[in-house]
């Protein structure tokens, strides 16, 4: 057991070493400088994946170690530092403060990149809603009436795939898919066999957008299996106001059931409503400059029900769940507000680590001015 | 079309013409209210923004910009003359088929035709992105900005200013106007609809040829033809908000009056002082001019407070005053004299306590905490590092404090008038930002961390420099390092709360701690940058000159962290690429790249020598 604890320390002490630290932060400093310049040509969301989330990246030929690989070894670093070489005393305490501290942020952040779940939701005034579409991934669904009977990540879907959604009778062939499509005109000669309105429409692939919200994803498909009627080929994509539908008889002298095939954001439920009873927008006087946008909710979980406003900078807390007010839609007849909802575990963390670290941090200060720490940095 | 502005120019408010020095007193007139890209400011300001704008100078000619304005308010015929629209650009001005001049300055007269014959090219310009538009293309589409917004400057007061329109007694009848009353669009507006009808039935009774048309007819149709030119011209111009409309900040101008119904009792009252104005302004009448101004309900101590603001300049005054402290502190390093120490130290002062009222008297205008724009975060940094080196003084007692606190002033102070831009620096926020509390958190916290950054890299420049040319002692040395290492930490301490805070604050805002957005890695990199610096020194991984070198580096890594992310143009943060700017941060980190290299080179070189003596 001494023999044990003895070569748990040798490996702490090993990995405490100042050297690591010296060595990752100038890698640390180039992932960031190289993964925000590359936000230009790729966005936000591609550099996160290709640099900061990722255990590597390849810069030309060369393989360099990524956001997460760093983050890794600074937390075993700073840990086994903070376990097995900390100075216990009190020249040092700001130090260990700090370091404690930073510990605590990067554990936050492992939660948050593990547990946080984000997505929208959008309701109109005067209407209720209590789902949440996902800001990224979208999805194959197949419906009947308001039933999911089918859905596919739309990752999954290759050109030349052949679904079958469980208990109908048809066969889905994926003739092309995007995931940022454009729209163009479908010349004559390729019209033969295609319905309204892929007749006269073509999905193009186009270069992703990097606002991932903004890439339109949709598939080109033919049906086979529903009957004469119905064996066409079809299009369909994300937000399309008309989605294709099948009608297909179960069998001889039954009622048909009509399938809708959509692409659509992955949905989920929020375990309460919220109802939209008014939006506002406040304008900077002679101005179409906004100084505020505020949704005014009632919130309906079983049998209780209560208002509440949402406002910029003052979300609303429930449950677990955040909901900020990110974006509005005033172009039609009823105005739509959309409240970014994210679940996140680990939210508490970084509030907690600022106060520590600044705690930390000051107390160094002081002890190094008042020259009871001399010596230290 | 454009000759058809001056033809209405000439229409409206040509009854008489004035001398260019007819100078009114312009103290209460410059204090009226005028609601202007969302805050009421002072007419002065108005008036300074809008000839800043042009002519890209404060004082393009030798009219101050509040007679200017005067001037074409109520005598536009004249100042159509003046020389005030810069156009810097010769393809621009070959375009606009401009004479070469030694300044490039000219007046909206000499504009006119070119104006008319490049719209159709602005036309097509308009459709295209901005990305695709060259520079002259964009100085182009910008003095035809300039121009229009000057229009709606010059027929602010077209509806209500006396026209050169002669109306038989009859319509004079008609219109309620007696025999010396002036002749108004806003006085036609009661007899407008029947003009237009009579107008619409001699057009077809008699077609659209006006020889045909009795004289009566023609007078008749070109009255009609007046009023509609007039009213087209003016419909949409919300340029002036002057006149009060009921709540705080609700004003409109005097077409909106017309356009949008919103005309009362008080509005025409107000209304009725303004045109008493114009009346004295044309007659010269100090008298009525000052009566006037007296009972226009105006004078309230933020509008007054803004024109001593614009008047003082407090900014440009403490660059001067950290340029003398500069200059004496340099000089006291030269000839080591106490008289010249306490000079420097006190300009130094001077200059911070006005960078400080500057700063104190944009808060009590904006009703915000200082920082809320890049231009603002320079001048809060501008006061913040000069503060820092006051401590740095008290410390070492030998001028370095001062030195510091005199570069790092002038510096800020230059990078702030090149950042100003041409428009409003006392902006409204957009709804994001419209938080008190994270200005006054997160905000002042990161920008406070910037200041103290930079005041650390020019303590480590004085280092390098002092060492290299072999002018500070070894305890002088020794206590500036000293120094420089406590700086190094408040800066880490500043930088690392302010980006934690700001992570919460975009918690608050958009749901997420941390987006790595640009201007969040770039604070992360100010973090980054000191904790290795810090970390290698301690653990003796870097020598004393590579500490103090990396910290002298801290100048640029700032500048990139806070100016140079934003040129991105991707973020939550980004005001777009400018070009000026990307050259000059470019400029600067190779300037400081060959400094800090050659003066490291040179210690290096001194070092060796006297290792081997």
């Amino acid at each position: 057991m001494k023999s044990f604890s003895k070569e748990l320390r040798k490996i702490g002490l090993r990995l405490a070493r100042p050297d690591i630290l010296f060595w990752v932060l100038p890698f640390m400093i180039l992932v960031l400088v190289i993964g925000t310049i590359s936000q230009k040509e790729i966005g936000i969301l591609a550099a996160q994946e290709r640099y900061f989330s990722s255990f590597y990246y390849m810069l030309g030929f060369i393989p360099l170690p990524g956001g997460l690989t760093l983050i890794t070894i600074l937390f075993i670093n700073l840990l086994a530092k903070f376990l097995f070489k900390s100075h216990w005393s009190w020249e040092k305490a700001g130090t260990i403060v700090t370091h404690f501290g930073v510990l605590v942020l990067i554990l936050g952040g492992a939660v948050t990149y593990f547990t946080s779940k984000d997505g929208y939701l959008m309701v109109a005034e005067g209407e209720s809603s209590n789902i949440i579409e996902d800001y990224h991934q979208r999805m194959m669904v197949v419906r009947d009436g308001d039933k999911i009977v089918y859905q596919l990540p739309f990752e999954q879907i290759h050109n030349g795939m052949k679904i079958s959604p469980t208990n109908t009778k048809f066969l889905i062939t994926i003739n092309k898919s995007c995931f940022n499509c454009g729209i163009t005109r479908r010349p004559a000669d390729e019209q033969d066999g295609w319905t309204t309105p892929g007749k006269f429409m073509r999905l193009d692939p186009k270069a992703s957008d990097p606002q991932d919200e903004k890439n339109m994803t949709g598939i080109e498909f033919s049906v086979s299996g529903a009957g004469a009627d119905m064996d066409e080929k079809y299009l369909t994509f994300d937000k399309f106001p008309k989605p294709p539908q099948i009608e297909v008889i179960p069998a001889e002298g039954a009622k048909p059931i009509t399938y809708t095939i959509a692409i659509e954001r992955k949905k989920r439920e929020l375990p309460f409503t919220i109802s939209l009873q008014s939006f506002k927008q406040e304008f900077h006087p002679g101005t179409d400059m906004a100084r505020a946008y505020q949704s005014t909710v009632m919130v309906s979980d079983g049998d209780a029900s209560w208002p509440a406003l949402i406002q910029m900078n003052e979300p609303l807390r429930y449950r677990g769940y955040t909901l900020y007010q990110s974006s509005f839609d005033v172009s039609g007849a009823k105005p739509y507000t959309v409240l970014t909802i994210v679940e996140n575990k680990g939210r508490v963390y970084p509030y907690i680590s600022t106060l520590i670290v600044a705690f930390g941090l000051i107390l160094h200060l002081v002890i190094r001015i008042t020259g009871k720490g001399k010596g230290n940095a | 079309m454009l000759r058809y502005i001056i033809a209405l120019i000439l229409i409206t408010c040509s009854t008489a013409s004035f001398a260019a020095d007819n100078h009114m007193p312009m103290d209460g007139f410059g204090r009226l209210p005028i609601l202007h890209e969302g805050r009421v400011k002072p007419l002065d300001s108005f008036a300074r923004l809008e000839i800043l704008k042009f002519s890209k100078k404060e004082n393009p000619t030798d009219l101050p910009p509040l007679v200017w304005l005067s001037d074409s308010l109520f005598n536009p015929a004249d100042a159509v003359s003046e020389k005030i629209f810069a156009v810097d650009d010769p393809i621009t001005r070959h375009s606009l088929g401009l004479e070469e001049r030694k300044k490039p300055l000219y007046s909206y007269v000499e504009l006119v035709a070119g104006l008319e014959k490049t719209t159709p090219q602005v036309g097509q310009l308009m459709g295209k992105p901005d990305k695709s538009l060259s520079p002259s293309d964009k100085a182009l589409l910008n003095i035809h900005e300039n121009a229009l917004e000057y229009t709606h400057i010059l027929r602010s007061f077209s509806s209500v200013l006396p026209l050169n329109i002669e109306l038989s007694p009859e319509w004079r009848r008609k219109a309620d106007l007696k025999k010396d009353d002036p002749v108004t669009f806003s006085a036609l507006q009661k007899i407008n609809p029947e003009i237009e009808d009579q107008v619409k039935a001699i057009i077809k009774r008699k077609g659209e040829d006006p020889s045909k048309y009795s004289a009566k007819e023609q007078t008749l149709v070109t009255l009609g033809w007046q009023l509609k030119t007039i009213a087209d011209a003016g419909s949409n111009n919300k340029l002036f908000r002057v006149i009060p409309t009921g709540g705080a900040d609700e004003y409109a101008s005097p077409w909106e009056l017309i356009d949008d119904g919103k005309g009362s009792p008080s509005t025409e009252k107000a209304l009725s002082n303004w045109m008493a104005l114009s009346d004295a302004w044309q007659s010269k009448s100090l008298d009525k001019w000052q009566k006037t101004l007296n009972s226009m309900p105006h004078d309230t101590a933020r509008l007054q407070i803004e024109v001593w603001y614009n008047q003082i300049a407090p900014f440009q005054i403490s660059i001067i005053l950290f340029a003398i402290a500069l200059c004496f502190s340099l000089a006291n390093f030269a000839g080591r004299h106490i008289y010249l120490y306490r000079a420097g130290f006190a300009f130094l002062l001077m200059a911070i306590f006005i960078q400080c009222a500057g700063l104190a008297t944009r808060i009590y205008l904006m009703e915000r905490p200082p920082v809320g724009t890049l231009y603002e975060s320079i001048l809060f940094v501008g006061v913040i590092a000069p503060l820092v080196s006051l401590f740095v003084e008290r410390r070492l007692r030998n001028g370095s404090g001062v030195l510091s606190g005199a570069i790092s002033g002038v510096m800020l102070g230059v990078l702030g008038m090149s950042l100003a831009g041409e428009g409003d620096n006392m902006k409204v926020l957009g709804a994001v930002l419209n938080t008190r509390f994270w200005l006054a958190t997160h905000v002042l916290c990161i920008t406070i961390g910037y200041g103290w950054c930079l005041l650390t890299a020019v303590l480590a420049h004085l280092i390098l420099v002092g060492k290299a040319f072999a002018k500070t002692t070894t305890e002088t040395h020794t206590d500036l390092i000293k120094t420089m290492t406590t700086h190094s930490l408040f800066s880490l301490l500043f930088t690392t709360v302010g980006t934690i805070l700001g992570g919460i604050w975009a918690d608050q805002s958009w749901g997420r701690f941390w987006g790595w957005d640009p201007k969040e890695n770039g604070a992360l990199l100010i973090v980054l940058w000191l904790i290795w610096l810090i970390h290698g020194k301690i653990a003796g991984q870097i020598s004393q000159l590579f500490w103090i070198c990396g910290m002298a580096f801290l100048s640029v890594i700032v500048a990139v962290a806070w100016v140079g992310v934003n040129l991105l143009g991707v973020g939550l943060h980004s005001y777009g690429f400018i070009e000026g700017v990307f050259w000059g941060l470019g400029g600067f980190a190779a300037f400081e790249v060959l400094l800090i290299g050659g003066l490291a080179t040179k210690i290096l070189k001194t070092d060796r020598l006297m290792h081997a003596h």
